[in-house]
């Protein structure tokens, strides 16, 4: 397909304006963040006319925007933020995605490289036996309706509750691991039968488990707040709401497009059919939604309890001694209801991130204290060869972006055109040369997720730095990857 | 990568390129064909059809007020049955009714689908599992039927344009 030949005003060297003149029905304008070096990436595709699609949906407040990771998604744009009015605006189910909160926490250590060097391939496979991952995988938790309906309303809670980590994770967990709001009844029979035996799995695609080294640290004062050194060994894990949040989606899309007609509104893409979120239709998904968001926290603290147990196993010793313990987590695909300030006057939002993270500057009230006078971790994983960041929420973010950086690397290149260019074995070599320990149930899943299929996280995070919108903290490299 | 359908219609399937998940496109001499092609290609995209035996039939039908919605439904009843009950299919029989009369969007199950779906249960030791497809998208969708008077498959024949997202 060729690429986007629309119109774009440059506002400053990082963000890029889409008229509100430049497509009928746009309701506000489309603002992308990027810099001369990554937009030319971004014009290769129709993620920019996805931008301006997006400022078409009634109730859109500021702008539509789009993160320096931006690329072509159905509907929405991945790496699109949109805040709509509460009372006036709509929520779209495109505008959250399929995985629902799909999301990413980072564990700590208190190793260093030289206390895993000489264990990582036996504690990568040791993961990789412990953790179930893949196409297809079940999961060792296997819950009933009612125990169901107790994870959906409670989510990481349910979790710890069950023996799955300790009380304090929650605090250290967006949200506290469980949205309110819940009505299990508006999840369907079928989404609880694709959630059944997911709990606790990984998945595949672009999941994954990564032990990482903290490179390079550039602001000090804020890294020791969140407890991180130069040379230490942290764990990411990137994962969501499995088959449930999948089907969750495709059930209210189709509740959408009939809300669609009922509410008569006229959207230019059907993927992102949406309804007033005071009706019965927008509240309704927001339950739903908010039941495989908290499936999705249970998921992540399973995962998160086992990578330590294997850890300590490893090891030979205790999560505590080995100081396992939880960072931050954060969603990337989510809606939320949210008070901000647009124009001088306070507002109740429901701000739709579709591939972007909450980016909340120090002092916000729904930030744990330890974290109160910094800002918000912002966690944005890279790809499998470069690199990962740990980033700090910031004021100007709160006055731009409704709260909101960057989510990752953003993919260059489509699937298939990955595997052309890669092939599994060989990259599994070429990264074990560069001493990455890899564990993957495909090498196929592995060649599609090759570090060339996405831009450089490098790109992003700088622009996503100098935007403001959020602000560099640590760099992180891997040490061992596990893919599903 | 264009592949035959694997039915005992004759449609063909195709993978486009999409930046983060995978478009399909489906053709066939009618639509029946086509909508048979794209379970095909949906279905190769999870397990390698080269790996299914051709075991048990099963029966799928599937209602909806319009082709566009028909086509969603259909592969996304593919993928539940896939996930929740361990069923690969390797071919594909697809028969198609409309109602009679002007197009009613109040009229939910005015298409509908029955099919004939031929396979086995998943097998993880002899089944190579590719993809988790999550769903079928309604992102640039198209259901192409020269009937109605509209195609650009140069066949002259019926062309669905569908994007997964895997």
């Amino acid at each position: 397909m060729a690429g986007w030949q629309g119109k774009l005003e440059q506002i400053d060297a990082n963000r890029w304006r889409i008229p509100r003149g430049y497509k009928s029905g746009m309701r506000v304008d489309g603002i992308i963040y990027a810099d001369a070096g990554l937009l030319p990436s971004i014009k290769e595709d129709q993620a920019p006319e996805q931008v301006a699609n997006v400022a078409t949906l009634p109730g859109i407040v500021g702008a539509s925007l789009a993160m320096p990771d931006i690329h072509w998604g159905y509907g929405f744009p991945i790496g699109g933020v949109a805040a709509t009015d509460w009372d006036q605006g709509v929520v779209s189910p495109g505008g959250v995605g399929y995985d629902i909160n799909c999301g990413v926490r980072v564990v700590r250590t208190n190793l260093t490289e030289a206390d895993v060097r000489p264990h990582l391939d036996q504690l990568i496979g040791a993961l990789f036996d412990n953790i179930p991952s893949g196409v297809g995988s079940g999961g060792k938790i296997k819950v009933e309706r009612r125990e169901m309906e107790e994870v959906l309303t409670r989510g990481a809670a349910w979790a710890v509750e069950k023996g799955y980590g300790a009380p304090e994770d929650l605090a250290f967990t967006e949200a506290g691991g469980s949205l309110p709001g819940v009505d299990p009844g508006k999840v369907s029979p079928r989404a609880f039968k694709r959630g059944h035996d997911q709990l606790g799995t990984l998945g595949s695609g672009n999941h994954f488990l990564e032990v990482q080294l903290v490179e390079t640290i550039y602001d000090p004062a804020v890294a020791a707040t969140f407890g991180l050194s130069a040379g230490q060994v942290v764990v990411s894990i990137h994962s969501g709401s499995r088959g449930l949040g999948h089907q969750v989606c495709t059930d209210y899309l189709d509740v959408m497009a009939q809300a669609a007609k009922k509410y008569d509104l006229h959207l230019p893409d059907r993927q992102l059919a949406c309804a007033p979120v005071n009706s019965s239709e927008g509240q309704a998904y927001l339950s739903a939604m908010a039941a495989a968001a908290n499936y999705a926290w249970a998921n992540r603290q399973c995962l998160m309890h086992w990578t330590r147990e294997t850890i300590a196993r490893i090891l030979g010793s205790t999560p505590e001694r080995l100081g396992l313990s939880l960072l931050y987590d954060v969603a990337h695909n989510i809606a939320k209801k949210e008070r901000h300030t647009v124009e001088g006057r306070q507002r109740v939002l429901c701000v739709h991130r579709k591939g972007a993270t909450r980016a909340f500057p120090a002092g916000h009230a729904e930030l744990p204290a330890a974290y109160r006078s910094t800002g918000q971790p912002v966690l944005v994983p890279g790809d499998m060869g470069r690199n990962s960041y740990i980033l700090v929420g910031t004021e100007k973010a709160m006055a731009e972006t409704f709260g909101s950086a960057c989510h990752g690397a953003g993919r260059l290149m489509s699937r298939s055109e990955a595997k052309k260019e890669t092939r599994g074995a060989e990259l599994k070599a070429e990264l074990e040369r560069r001493g990455i320990s890899v564990r993957a149930t495909s090498n196929a899943t592995l060649a599609e997720e090759a570090p060339e299929a996405y831009k450089d996280v490098n790109d992003v995070v700088r622009v996503t730095d100098a935007a403001g919108i959020a602000r560099k903290v640590a760099r992180l490299r891997p040490l061992a990857v596990m893919k599903g | 990568m264009s592949k035959e359908g694997g039915g005992r219609r004759t449609g063909s399937y195709r993978y486009f390129q999409h930046t983060a998940d995978v478009g399909l496109e489906a053709q066939g001499a009618d639509l029946e064909e086509a909508f048979a092609a794209a379970a095909a290609g949906l279905c190769a995209l999870m397990v390698d059809p080269a790996t299914v035996r051709l075991q048990r039939t099963w029966s799928i039908r599937v209602t909806a007020p319009d082709y566009e919605t028909l086509l969603v439904r259909w592969l996304n009843e593919i993928i539940y049955r896939h996930e929740t009950r361990g069923e690969v299919y390797a071919r594909f029989g697809v028969s198609l009714e409309s109602a009679e009369g002007p197009s009613d969007s109040s009229d939910l199950s005015r298409m509908s689908l029955h099919a004939k779906v031929s396979g086995e249960k998943l097998n993880p030791t002899r089944h190579r599992q590719l993809h988790e497809v999550k769903a079928a998208t309604y992102h640039g969708i198209s259901v192409e039927n020269p009937v109605a008077g509209q195609t650009t498959d140069p066949n002259g024949g019926c062309l669905l344009r569908v994007v997964l997202d895997v």
